[in-house]
């Protein structure tokens, strides 16, 4: 695989990613970023034997969590309510699950509900919901990338959905 | 499995990320229970709404920058930096083995001084009758 095949094929899997992580668009795209930089110096290694986009996913990963040490980006954090002091629960208030009939009938409204929702998760079962359902990854690729246990990943993405769905309720039965 | 059992694992098994035993019972089960059949409805509602909502691209910018870098690492060196590395390699080099010679064969190191030294001076007698 040439640089330029990694970052075409990579950039929205490894943004979409950050984007969920950090719940924060200018965050994301320097995580993104950071994480396709990485990758691009380490593509010479690669071997070539593994999945590239699990590799890249791994990449992302593990510098959120290197961010998350990090002190500086931790009091951006709490200065802007996104997390809790502890650095996981987040603040955000989930949308009404019972929004005005003209409410469900908009795309845009649409949306938002699932952005919302989706921020009201934890960060890592955020990435869990989006590595399943907009990567398709299996349960072992999820566990490897977020270096947890396979049976964390199969109760943390049960419990996700089941928060989404209640969440979401009139949502989910109109389009 | 009970019930309650099956439907705590009907998000692995909508994901078809379960062993085949298990696979084959929730499937038995699913024939005859509505309210499992329930559960899958709304895990694919789930699915597909996230799919449709929640899809973002990276920014265009920021694979441009990407892409530049990708291409510059790959970018052979141009002539007048090639030059210029060539060069301070054999500077490098040509120091390091007179370091070498002066410490581990200092009789050669003595006679090429001595060579460079009666060359510099003839140069230099030369230079003055000019």
């Amino acid at each position: 695989m040439s640089p330029e095949e990694l970052i075409e094929k990579y950039s929205d899997l490894a943004y979409g990613l950050a984007l969920r992580l950090t719940g924060n668009a200018a965050e994301a795209e320097d995580l993104a970023e950071e994480a396709l930089i990485k990758a691009l110096r380490g593509l010479p290694g690669f071997r070539g034997d593994s999945d590239p986009g699990v590799w890249v996913s791994r990449i992302v990963a593990n510098c959120w969590k290197n961010q998350l040490r990090s002190p500086r980006l931790a009091f951006w954090r709490r200065v802007g309510g996104f997390y809790s002091s502890d650095g996981e629960e987040q603040l955000i208030d989930p949308p009404d699950p019972a929004p005005g009939p003209e409410l469900r009938l908009e795309g845009a409204a649409r949306r938002e509900a699932f952005e919302k929702v989706l921020n009201s998760l934890e960060p890592q079962d955020r990435a869990i919901v989006v590595l399943r359902e907009l990567d398709g990854r299996s349960y072992t690729d999820i566990a490897s990338i977020l270096s947890i246990p396979e049976g964390t990943v199969r109760s943390r993405l049960s419990r996700a959905r089941k928060k989404l769905r209640e969440l979401l309720g009139g949502f989910l039965e109109e389009k | 499995m009970t019930h309650e059992e099956i439907k705590e694992a009907l998000s692995g098994y909508f994901d078809g990320q379960l062993g085949p035993v298990q696979t084959v019972e929730i499937s038995a089960h699913i024939a005859t229970c509505e309210e499992c059949r329930a559960e899958l409805d709304a895990l694919t509602a789930l699915s597909a709404g996230v799919k449709e909502n929640l899809s973002v691209p990276a920014p265009a910018a920021m694979k441009e920058r990407l892409l530049a870098r990708a291409r510059q690492g790959k970018k052979p060196l141009s002539a007048p930096a090639t030059v210029l590395v060539v060069a301070f390699t054999a500077i490098i080099l040509f120091l390091m083995a007179g370091v070498a010679a002066k410490k581990y064969m200092p009789t050669l190191f003595a006679s090429v001084q001595g060579m460079i030294n009666g060359a510099a001076s003839t140069l230099g007698v030369s230079g003055g009758n000019k």
